[in-house]
């Protein structure tokens, strides 16, 4: 019996409620019962539960039957939603016919809403608008239509009102499915074409390709070829995505699953890339595959210098399983041996930090984080630098440039100045506003990536008041001008904390890092000289100053445990730290540098 | 280097351990003290003396001898003759006491009279240790003392007149508001009474005492960090121009025989016997703590079980932890040997030398005056 298949997706906002739709569609489809149940099941990491966010593409197929007996297999591709993870976002995409485009009752369209919307009008798919949490006091359907309209030119008639949490609505969405999203297009006697948009490792089973077949059938057995590197494998398993893996013999244009076939590791195959036969080849690759840029760069230090090797481990390890992360070896004269790594964008890095020391019990350093400049140089030639220490001889520079974003930023109104504001001192040009509904402007900025990458998002959240929202695409480089500032303590330079920045900025900047280190270094026995430098110039300086009275008046037998177990905690937080010369620097004051307010 | 060694066994040779005993009673509870304590007797010192006794009994064979007894509180002077009586002549005397040993009583100025002094003396006490805290009115009044300062005046001069023995005083500055010049002029109005030993707390503020509260809620404020400094060193200056040895961060003594020889079996790592609720006891690789509640320490004596709520052994690494810190806080320092020798020790001792917060020698790292001052941070910084 031949089964009909939707392929789909859930694109919403943050906090928008995709998480729990989905957990709803698992129950609905009855895959999961009151027992097996558990809140963002398909959100399997730690840090992804804990956050409430989604790192990682993850499918699902649920069997369903509609009212009048016809059954279904609906493909639940789910996706990040972070703009770090834009490119794997789109790929889960095209491997659907449609998405629902989850929307809050009570917070309306979005910035990521709109965002999320153009990813899926590129893939050229049906959208299903859902306004979600209608149980809220605070919902306001009615002017979440008129968004809909207004904002995203779609047919509010066509929205469906459910709230996920109470699960009242969701057989519509269900239904919805079924009758709206295009059934996919069966070619299965063309040659193979499978998209690969997500790759998982499995220890035992080495990587495990989650694929759309867009044409052509694979079966268990079959020689494969990846089409963006030419290499071969052997099809060992391939099969569905219940809750766990479920085998088939074969998968078919149209399928969603997933496929083993000794793959050493996850960089042996790129998201995006095509899966054909060996022997009887797609002439053509599915288009849009492209190789993913890290956008920020930072490096990693064991604390201890002792550990370099465990920590060269880990990163193998880690990397079986995020291909997107790059790096390679790395000297520092403050830090010593470590690892220069590219991340897709700031939150990128603080989940690979995270689960460095979670998962696989690294303590380590993570250097400022930069962007990558380019440098055309005296003689015509030119050079790449993603780590400040390799900032070339000043003299030498011809012209300087960097990396420039749009941002588009949706805010109620009233907030119009105050981001305006952010804005231009965040290097800002060429803004421009649109009005899609009353009370709110869309507004759009030219700015630096490096203005953007690290606090910015916090900065908008904060002047609005939670309001704002934000998002992001890569433009062009620029031509800036740049300097690199240095910092010193006690008149030693720490080449882990220099930063390039605007000379306009340079000043500012630096001061900033001072008054920020300041906060996060403790204060010793001496004093400490905090100093911001471009070359020889001290541009700024703060002070730190020593310890005067640090002792406990009264010590005697009753006291002792106590205070063993104080000095217990105090030395376990002097382990997150680093000596540089004689200073003890947290972990967490590298990446402090950047921001600029303090905590 | 040896890491094998202990820090009792390193430092401070076959020691034998001190006695301690807890008199959980007060009159009042004063404003900053956290130790515990019951205010008024509540007819429990009978039913108290007794469970002590219980308990006494129960270590005779693993601590036989001592040579130091501490019988602090709470305020020990509350307890009239017969029930000191007791509790010396029969707690006291299920274990033996050395030659020469140090036997001391706590007492508040209130409760020092002729009568008094004679009792202690016939009681075999060696020392007296004074609560004085301070010789100013505004300062007993904020720190919730229940005596005057014509109290405290008459109570030091009875024990420079009718003390045979050595007795010392303890002293509270810090307080806010209190000038140096205030601070070290009540100071030496307390030394005009001679006393052999002085002991001088700065003023913290520990969780669950009034001015805990009262700090909450703004309505004072703590002395800055460079001013209590400041003090600090001016205290030490005063008393060593005095005559006075600094031995330790709150603890000066005219000579070392003065010295509180109790108190330093805590500083030389030294095991100890607490008795009485709340008391702490450590025989050298284990701590264990009695029940902080004067009716559950004596229900659970009655029913013939000790009143201990809470146990740690410690491992080589602990001992070597409280060794460190315990040891910094004395003039004599700890021994080089308990101090890994890595490479940011050495950076740090050498730091710590140039800058004059410690001085190595005799295979000993000594804290300065300087250095008792961050005593705590040398320790973190070391162990």
């Amino acid at each position: 019996m031949i089964v009909d298949i939707r392929n789909f997706s859930i694109i919403a906002h943050i906090d928008h409620g995709k998480s729990t739709l989905a957990d709803r569609l698992i129950q609905a489809a009855g895959l999961a019962d009151m027992r097996t149940f558990k809140d963002q099941m398909l959100d399997t990491m730690e840090i992804e539960r804990e956050r409430g966010i989604t790192i990682k593409s993850n499918a699902i197929s649920l069997p369903y039957t509609d009212a009048e007996g016809r059954e279904y297999e609906l493909n639940l591709i789910d996706t990040p939603g972070h703009v770090d993870f834009s490119y794997e976002v789109s790929r889960a995409l095209v491997s659907c016919e449609g998405v629902l485009l989850l929307i809050d009752a009570a917070q309306g369209v979005e910035a990521q809403t709109v965002a999320n919307l153009y990813a899926a009008l590129e893939a050229d798919l049906e959208i299903i608008p859902v306004i979600n949490k209608i149980d809220l006091p605070s919902a306001d359907v009615e002017r979440v239509r008129e968004q809909i309209e207004i904002d995203l030119g779609l047919d509010s008639d066509q929205a469906i009102l459910c709230s996920a949490k109470e699960g009242t609505g969701i057989e519509d969405v269900l239904d919805a499915i079924v009758r709206r999203i295009p059934a996919p297009e069966r070619y299965v006697d063309e040659p193979l074409r499978a998209l690969i948009f997500d790759a998982d490792y499995d220890p035992f089973r080495g990587t495990v390709v989650s694929l759309r077949i867009f044409s052509g059938r694979i079966r268990t057995g079959d020689l494969i070829r990846l089409m963006s590197t030419g290499t071969t494998h052997r099809v060992e398993e391939l099969g569905v995505f219940r809750l766990e893996r479920e085998r088939r013999s074969t998968l078919e244009a149209g399928e969603v699953g997933y496929l083993i076939a000794g793959i050493k590791t996850v960089r042996d195959t790129r998201v995006g890339d095509t899966i054909t036969l060996d022997e009887r080849p797609a002439p053509k690759p599915l288009p849009g595959f492209k190789k993913v840029k890290p956008v920020v760069f930072s490096s990693l230090y064991p604390i201890s210098s002792e550990d370099y090797g465990s920590l060269a481990d880990a990163l193998e390890k880690y990397w079986l399983n995020d291909a997107s992360l790059v790096f390679q070896k790395d000297s520092s004269a403050a830090l010593g041996l470590g690892f220069r790594c590219g991340f897709l964008g700031l939150l990128h890095l603080e989940i690979v930090q995270e689960r460095l020391e979670r998962e696989f019990d690294q303590s380590i350093i993570m250097t400022t984080p930069t962007v990558e400049y380019h440098f055309e140089l005296a003689g015509g030639k030119s050079v790449v630098v993603d780590n400040p220490s390799y900032y070339p001889d000043p003299v030498t520079i011809e012209r300087s440039l960097e990396p420039f974003i749009r941002a588009n930023i949706m805010i109620p109104d009233r907030y119009m100045g105050a981001v305006m504001e952010l804005c231009l001192d965040r290097r800002g040009v060429n803004s421009h506003f649109t009005y899609p509904s009353p009370g709110r402007i869309e507004v759009q900025f030219d700015m630096p990536l490096a203005e953007v990458v690290f606090d910015f998002y916090d900065r908008l959240k904060t002047v609005t008041q939670g309001y704002g929202s934000f998002d992001y695409e890569i433009l062009d480089y620029r031509e800036s001008d740049l300097v690199r500032v240095d910092i010193l303590l006690n008149g030693e330079r720490v080449d882990a904390l220099s930063q390039i920045v605007h000379k306009d900025r340079a000043r500012t900047r630096a001061l900033q890092a001072c008054e920020r280190l300041k906060e996060e270094i403790p204060r010793h026995m001496f004093k400490i000289a905090v100093q911001g430098a471009i070359g020889g110039t001290i541009i700024a300086r703060t002070t730190i100053p020593p310890f005067r009275k640090d002792v406990t008046a009264k010590c005697y037998g009753g006291d002792i445990t106590r205070k063993r177990k104080l000095l217990e905690k105090q030395k376990k937080g002097k382990k997150r730290m680093k000596m540089i010369g004689s200073v003890t620097v947290p972990q967490s004051a590298f990446v402090a540098v950047l921001k600029s307010e303090g905590k | 280097m040896n890491r094998s060694m202990t820090a009792a066994e390193n430092s401070y040779p076959m020691e034998p351990a001190g006695l301690y005993i807890h008199v959980p009673f007060c009159r009042r509870k004063c404003a900053y003290c956290d130790f515990y304590s019951i205010t008024g007797t509540a007819g429990l010192t009978a039913r108290w003396l007794a469970a002590l006794n219980l308990e006494a009994s129960m270590y005779r064979s693993s601590f036989p001898a001592f040579d130091t007894v501490y019988i602090g509180g709470g305020t020990p002077s509350i307890l009239d003759a017969d029930l000191l009586e007791v509790l010396m002549d029969r707690v006291v005397s299920w274990f033996s006491l050395n030659n020469g040993a140090e036997i001391t009583i706590e007492a508040n100025p209130c409760d020092i009279d002729q009568e008094k002094i004679l009792l202690f003396q016939r009681m075999g006490f060696t020392r007296i240790n004074l609560g004085v805290q301070s010789l100013s009115a505004d300062v007993l009044q904020f720190l919730g003392r229940s005596h005057s300062v014509e109290t405290a005046a008459a109570a030091l001069a009875q024990l420079e007149s009718k003390w045979p023995h050595s007795f010392g005083v303890d002293m509270i500055y810090g307080v806010p508001g209190q000038s140096e010049n205030h601070w070290l002029g009540d100071l030496e109005k307390a030394l005009a009474f001679g006393p052999d030993h002085v002991s001088c707390y700065q003023l913290s503020i520990e969780k669950g005492t009034r001015l805990y509260k009262l700090h909450a809620e703004g309505k004072f404020r703590l002395p800055g960090e460079s001013f209590s400094a400041g003090l600090f060193t001016a205290t030490s200056d005063f008393m060593a121009s005095h005559g006075y040895m600094h031995y330790e961060v709150s603890n000066f003594a005219a000579t070392a025989s003065v010295k509180s020889r109790h108190n330093l079996k805590y500083w030389h790592h030294v095991p100890y016997l607490g008795l009485g609720p709340s008391a702490h006891s450590f025989d050298g690789s284990r701590r264990w703590w009695n029940a902080r509640s004067v009716k559950r320490y004596c229900d659970a004596l009655e029913s013939n079980t000790a009143p201990v709520e809470g146990a740690e052994v410690l491992s080589e690494s602990d001992l070597t932890r409280e060794a460190v810190f315990l040891g910094l806080r004395t003039s004599e320092g700890i021994a080089l040997e308990l101090v890994p020798e890595t490479k940011e020790n050495l950076i740090f001792l050498e730091k710590g030398r140039h800058m004059r917060f410690l001085e190595i020698r005799d295979g000993k790292i000594i804290p300065t005056a300087k250095g008792l001052l961050v005593a705590d941070y040398l320790a973190l910084s070391l162990c």
